[in-house]
């Protein structure tokens, strides 16, 4: 049956931002208590709140170029087994095999953000197949230290 | 975010009060260098009230060291709570920095 406008998966959170920094902070908090609200441990929903943070700087930074009136769609999805993140931008396309993460023994500022994305996150995939802009999906799976005495 | 700098003889200390990413960092770096283009010799930054940091924070703590560096200084941190402290071991930067437990313990090794 076809769904009507008004209804809503009730496993999904849809934020819609513009890309100024300031909202960074509200994001974190939604991602942080959807991660708690799958019983992740504290410690797994704080890396996936990094992760998050971590890919909307990149595209604050790199896609929009500095840019705060830009559109940023974040839908997170609570499957049974894993919290999925996508992130659609309409700002610049970046060739995926052009992003790496910088060597941790070379230090210097920058290049941590998609170490950290890539370290946390079991999956991370650009899509950007789209005529303009990305889709970032990200999916952490839920492990043996995901139980309900984590939920808030 | 909201910084206190509190300078103790020729200790600078930066007590940072919130979360430091994208939209914080900007000021904390326009502060460091400021305080360093002075001539600041010695920094302590008190992680004591600092509840998150993202990569831009590391990316401004990393220029404040390497330009403290650069003018033969001491730029240490402390009190970092577990949660930052796990993004620094992952990030391998717990080897790059010196950090201690207490504002007063890096204090008393700084000042020697």
């Amino acid at each position: 049956m076809e769904r009507t406008v008004a209804q809503h998966d009730e496993n999904t959170i849809l934020l819609s931002i513009c890309s100024h920094p300031k909202y960074l902070k509200l994001v974190r908090s939604v991602i942080l208590q959807s991660a708690m609200l799958m019983c992740f441990s504290e410690k797994t929903s704080k890396d996936v709140t990094l992760a998050v943070d971590e890919s909307l700087t990149n595209i604050i930074k790199h896609s929009y170029m500095g840019c705060m009136d830009k559109k940023i769609v974040i839908t997170i999805t609570l499957h049974d087994d894993h919290l999925e993140v996508k992130i659609r931008d309409y700002g610049k396309k970046v060739d995926p095999k052009t992003i790496k993460p910088r060597k941790l023994h070379d230090v210097k500022p920058g290049g941590l953000g998609v170490f950290f994305i890539k370290k946390i996150m079991d999956e991370v995939d650009y899509d950007i197949s789209r005529p303009n802009g990305t889709v970032l999906t990200m999916i952490k799976y839920k492990d043996k230290t995901c139980t309900q005495e984590n939920t808030p | 975010m909201h910084i206190q700098i509190k300078e103790q003889d020729d200790i600078v200390i930066f007590q940072i009060e919130g979360e430091i990413d994208l939209y914080n960092s900007p000021g904390l770096r326009q502060q460091l260098t400021s305080k360093i283009t002075k001539g600041a010799k010695k920094i302590i930054v008190d992680f004591e009230n600092v509840k998150y940091i993202d990569s831009s924070g590391l990316a401004t703590l990393i220029e404040g060291l390497q330009k403290m560096t650069r003018q033969k200084g001491i730029m240490c941190l402390c009190a970092l709570n577990q949660s930052i402290k796990d993004i620094f071991e992952v990030a391998r930067l717990d080897d790059v920095f010196k950090i201690y437990a207490t504002v007063e313990e890096a204090v008393n090794d700084i000042k020697k």
